[in-house]
């Protein structure tokens, strides 16, 4: 199922400057392979080339939102059983049990510390990999 | 009736003759009185006079020595005097006497003069203790010799005219008895006739008695039966009333008294008619109740008139009966103000009831729906007779939990009542937010007979407050959102990580600055926003010329145009386009029309600026040639954070909020502000603020306007 | 044929048209008059000035047809009072009172402005 580390990452954002710098700290500081979507559409675009290891995707966006993206490229094979991580600015109790249920494993808060964001993404791979993460499928 | 009169005869001759004892008895008593009084007062005076003289008894003891003599001699001479005095004074008296006939004026001199007699012996009696005490040791022989001369003749003349006054005085007793005697007969007499008047009175007493008594034999059982009578007539809660065939009124019971106001001896005689309200008096026809059998049964309403002259609403009922032969008509009048007050009440309710926005909903006391009113049709979807007879769990949305309807029935059947939000669910399937009270309607002992349940649908309370909630969440995602890229990229700057390269460090510098002006430009929009909701933003007003202001506002958003691709060109419009309003304000919202057009142009798109008058208004038109707005976001386009298109916000850095700021800018300013838009052709918005008028007055040289009437009036 | 009413309805009309004409101008002068006054309240002439003229329009105001004016220059008039009566007890209390009055009395001159009637040209 899962490899020991992780490399491709499948990054969903639609402000553009939070996209770059996401990229940025996860490539450079985290060394992964990061494509960065702007939309929906362009992650569909890119996912079966890409074939990603871990999703993160914003929730807040236009058109389609976070879960709704994510429900889409739960549909592509190479989505299919990916760990989910989303990105929001709220959190609330009845949003983690929705997130749960479409297989998300975490959520990060905005605003977040760039720096800190590449290890945050290595222990949730982490933890992954020891098998707490349920994906319901 | 022959028998009342007998009545009315016993009694009457029984009275005279017991009043005719009282004031012979009082008479009497009052003559004995003063009688007995006049007695004691002889009896007493008479006991005086006889004791005044006693002293004068003892003093004409015979064997007294000289000495003894001589004081009793010039005691004598005194006394002589004295008695002289006295015979004075009974003659007097007699001559009272003999003058007087009447009796208290005979005792009264009587009185005066005893007292005379009285105040006299008294001073004899002074005299004689004077001169007991006097000494005669010194008193010359001879003096004492010629004094019992003088008083031997003295004393024999003396003597004399003593006995005589004893006489008189014993003639006078006789009087004094005499005059006794006289009021003890007539005492005597007095009693006896006293006796005899009260034989008589008491004779004439049993005479009545016994005709009585023979009469109310035969009117022992009328009597007994009419009192019965009398009794269901005066304390029936109706009123009754009887009258004869013209309608005057024979008898009133103790309840017509009290509907009416009057005393029954007050309006007998009186016509019926002057019980009912003037309006209501023709409706009044004795002769209606005529009917050969049983009671009529008729009844009719009228408004009855008190005796304060206030209305008094009725049902009358009437039956004309025949009694010794004379048609009598009873009246059966009940009082149905109450009643009908309570079906003014009961209206009302009803009316309450059907027309109220609240959904209503009444159950017997086991749930079961005996009436549901409009409102609740509305609400629910559901009509009246679809639900009658069925157990409201059918509202249900299945959103609440089981503990949520255990916990509301346990309210209810402990304190009689809950009330909370709850999701129901109409007929079409929608939930829906409302808040329901729910009361339990008791009867007299306690015992709960129907359950009231109102609704009030809160659905629209709800979506505001949630476009509240959406509101606070998306203001904090929007804040978050840059300062999620400032923080991130200094954070890199600051690792190091970007030191390799000098192209991706300048791009982190970038974003963090974009980011940091976006933030300042979405907190300055939050801010003029809620500050001008609250009204808390000072306006400056002044007279403007829009045909400066606009031209400027283009110039200025000349290069923002450019840089997207896009020219603005002013069209041309009067010199004078005066407005009041506030010059800062009317720019931010020029800049922001400006700005919107700008990003929705296609690229060498224009954008065309216009100002020209609209009835009383100028308004100011900026018009693109961008994708329009859709249908469906017509009515949000004002809101706050609203944006067709979502990608403009993060691309071009707009907050989301300019066109609410600038429609409340407008509105505060007195004018409107609105949009036309062709879809995948043109958008143009446009805001209209009040002409200035111009001034008027000669003196500052400006244009004079003239009116119509001027133009018509007579020049001066 | 113009009978004496008509002249005197024409006078009036005129003269009330000219006092909504002149309307910006006192705001304007109002709107001066109160901030300088807030910035110096102990200036005695500078709130007699002031004073008078929110006076001047509160009278006129009712006299001329537009009584919302007249009722938004009374309250104006009365915080101003109060306003200087707590700077002279060393108690000055907030100058929101005032300035929410200012804004009335601009809201009752901008809908003063949409009412009137166009003058013709």
């Amino acid at each position: 199922m899962g490899r020991d580390t992780l490399h491709r990452i499948l990054y969903v954002e639609d402000d553009a400057d939070i996209r770059k710098i996401v990229s940025m700290s996860l490539e450079m500081v985290g060394d992964y392979t990061v494509a960065s979507c702007g939309s929906c559409a362009e992650a569909l675009q890119a996912v079966d080339d890409f074939d990603p290891e871990l999703l993160l995707l914003d929730v807040m966006m236009p058109d389609v939102d976070g879960p709704a993206t994510l429900r889409e490229l739960r549909k592509r094979k190479s989505a299919a059983d990916a760990p989910a991580v989303f990105i929001t600015a709220k959190v609330q109790s009845a949003d983690m049990a929705q997130y749960r249920r479409l297989g998300v494993f975490d959520v990060i808060v905005k605003p977040f510390d760039a720096m800190a964001l590449p290890d945050r993404i290595g222990q949730i791979w982490q933890q992954y990999l020891s098998g707490e993460y349920d994906h319901a499928g | 009736m022959v028998i009342k009169e007998r009545y009315n005869l016993a009694y009457g001759l029984a009275g005279l003759l017991i009043l005719a004892f009282f004031v012979w008895t009082f008479n009497l008593l009052f003559s004995i009185q003063n009688n007995w009084a006049e007695s004691n007062d002889v009896t007493a005076m008479d006991k005086d006079v006889h004791a005044l003289f006693d002293p004068w008894r003892n003093l004409n003891r015979p064997g007294n020595d000289v000495l003894e003599n001589y004081e009793v001699a010039v005691h004598k001479k005194e006394l002589r005097r004295y008695l002289q005095e006295y015979r004075q004074a009974r003659s007097r008296l007699d001559t009272h006497d003999r003058a007087r006939v009447d009796l208290g004026n005979y005792y009264r001199d009587m009185d005066a003069a005893a007292l005379e007699v009285e105040t006299l012996a008294r001073r004899v009696l002074e005299l004689a203790a004077e001169r007991e005490s006097l000494r005669l040791a010194d008193a010359d022989a001879a003096m004492i010799s010629a004094a019992e001369t003088e008083a031997a003749t003295t004393m024999a003349r003396m003597d004399q005219a003593f006995q005589s006054g004893l006489e008189t005085i014993a003639g006078m007793d006789q009087i004094l008895d005499q005059r006794l005697r006289d009021l003890d007969g007539a005492r005597r007499a007095g009693f006896g006739s006293l006796y005899l008047i009260i034989i008589v009175a008491l004779f004439s007493s049993a005479l009545s008695l016994v005709l009585l008594r023979r009469t109310s034999v035969q009117g022992e059982a009328l009597r007994a039966s009419s009192t019965h009578l009398n009794a269901i007539v005066n304390n029936v809660v109706d009123g009754i009333v009887t009258v004869d065939e013209r309608g005057n009124i024979e008898s009133l019971n103790r309840t017509a008294e009290n509907m009416f106001g009057y005393s029954s001896d007050f309006v007998i005689g009186r016509n019926f008619r002057s019980l009912v309200q003037p309006e209501d008096r023709s409706l009044y026809d004795p002769a209606e109740f005529k009917s050969e059998s049983g009671p009529s049964g008729r009844v009719s309403e009228f408004t009855g008139m008190r005796c304060d002259g206030s209305e008094l609403a009725m049902e009358l009922e009437g039956t004309q009966i025949s009694v010794e032969g004379r048609p009598i008509i009873i009246h059966i009048l009940r009082d149905v103000s109450e009643r009908k007050r309570s079906a003014k009440r009961l209206q009302l309710a009803a009316a309450v009831f059907e027309n109220t926005s609240e959904g209503i909903v009444i159950t017997d006391r086991h749930c079961n729906i005996l009436s549901t009113n409009p409102a609740f049709t509305a609400i629910t979807g559901f009509a009246a007779d679809e639900v009658i007879g069925q157990n409201p769990r059918f509202l249900q949305s299945g959103i609440q939990t089981r503990d949520f309807y255990d916990e509301m029935w346990r309210s209810i059947t402990e304190t009689g009542h809950w009330q909370g939000e709850i999701v129901n669910r109409r007929k079409n399937g929608e939930a829906y937010p409302q808040w329901l009270n729910i009361n339990a309607v008791k009867d007299g002992s306690g015992h709960v007979t129907h359950y009231v349940g109102v609704t009030f649908d809160i659905s629209e309370l709800k979506a505001s407050e949630r476009m509240k909630d959406e509101f606070i969440a998306t203001v904090s995602h929007e804040l978050r959102t840059p300062l999620t890229s400032i923080h991130g990229s200094l954070g890199l700057l600051d690792s190091g990580m970007a030191a390799k390269s000098p192209d991706k460090s300048a791009e982190l510098i970038r974003i963090a600055r974009a980011n940091s002006q976006r933030l300042v430009r979405l907190i300055d929009d939050i801010l003029s926003i809620a500050k001008l909701e609250s009204e808390k933003i000072k306006f400056q007003l002044r007279p403007l010329n829009l045909a400066e202001l606009v031209p400027n506002a283009v110039e200025a958003n000349q290069e923002y145009a450019k840089q997207y691709g896009v020219h603005i060109r002013m069209e041309p419009g009067g010199d004078d386009a005066r407005v009041l309003g506030d010059k800062d304000r009317l720019i931010q919202v020029l800049t922001n029309l400006l700005s919107n057009a700008v990003k929705h142009s296609p690229a060498d798109g224009v954008i065309g600026v216009s100002y020209g008058r609209n009835d009383g208004y100028w308004r100011v038109s900026v018009t693109d040639n961008g994708s329009g707005i859709p249908k469906s976001f017509r009515g949000e386009v004002f809101k706050k954070f609203a944006q067709a298109d979502g990608s403009d916000r993060r691309k071009q850095g707009g907050t989301g909020l300019g066109l609410s700021i600038s429609k409340a800018i407008v509105d505060r300013l007195g004018g409107r502000i609105g949009f036309d838009s062709e879809p995948g052709v043109r958008t143009c918005f446009y805001f209209e603020l009040p002409i200035m008028q111009q001034h008027w007055s000669a003196e500052a040289g400006a244009e004079r306007f003239v009116t119509s009437a001027e133009l018509s009036a007579p020049a001066e | 044929m113009t009978t004496p009413d008509d002249i005197v309805a024409v006078e009036l009309a005129r003269l009330s048209a000219d006092f909504v004409a002149r309307l910006p101008e006192e705001l304007q002068a109002v709107q001066d008059g109160v901030s300088a006054w807030l910035d110096a309240p102990r200036d005695p002439q500078r709130f007699e000035i002031l004073s008078h003229r929110v006076h001047q329009l509160k009278g006129s105001g009712s006299t001329f047809g537009c009584p919302g004016i007249s009722r938004a220059a009374r309250t104006l008039e009365q915080r101003l009072g109060a306003y200087r009566r707590g700077v002279d007890a060393g108690q000055p209390p907030a100058a929101e009172d005032v300035e929410s009055a200012v804004q009335r009395l601009q809201n009752e001159v901008l809908r003063a402005q949409s009412r009137a009637p166009e003058a013709n040209e």
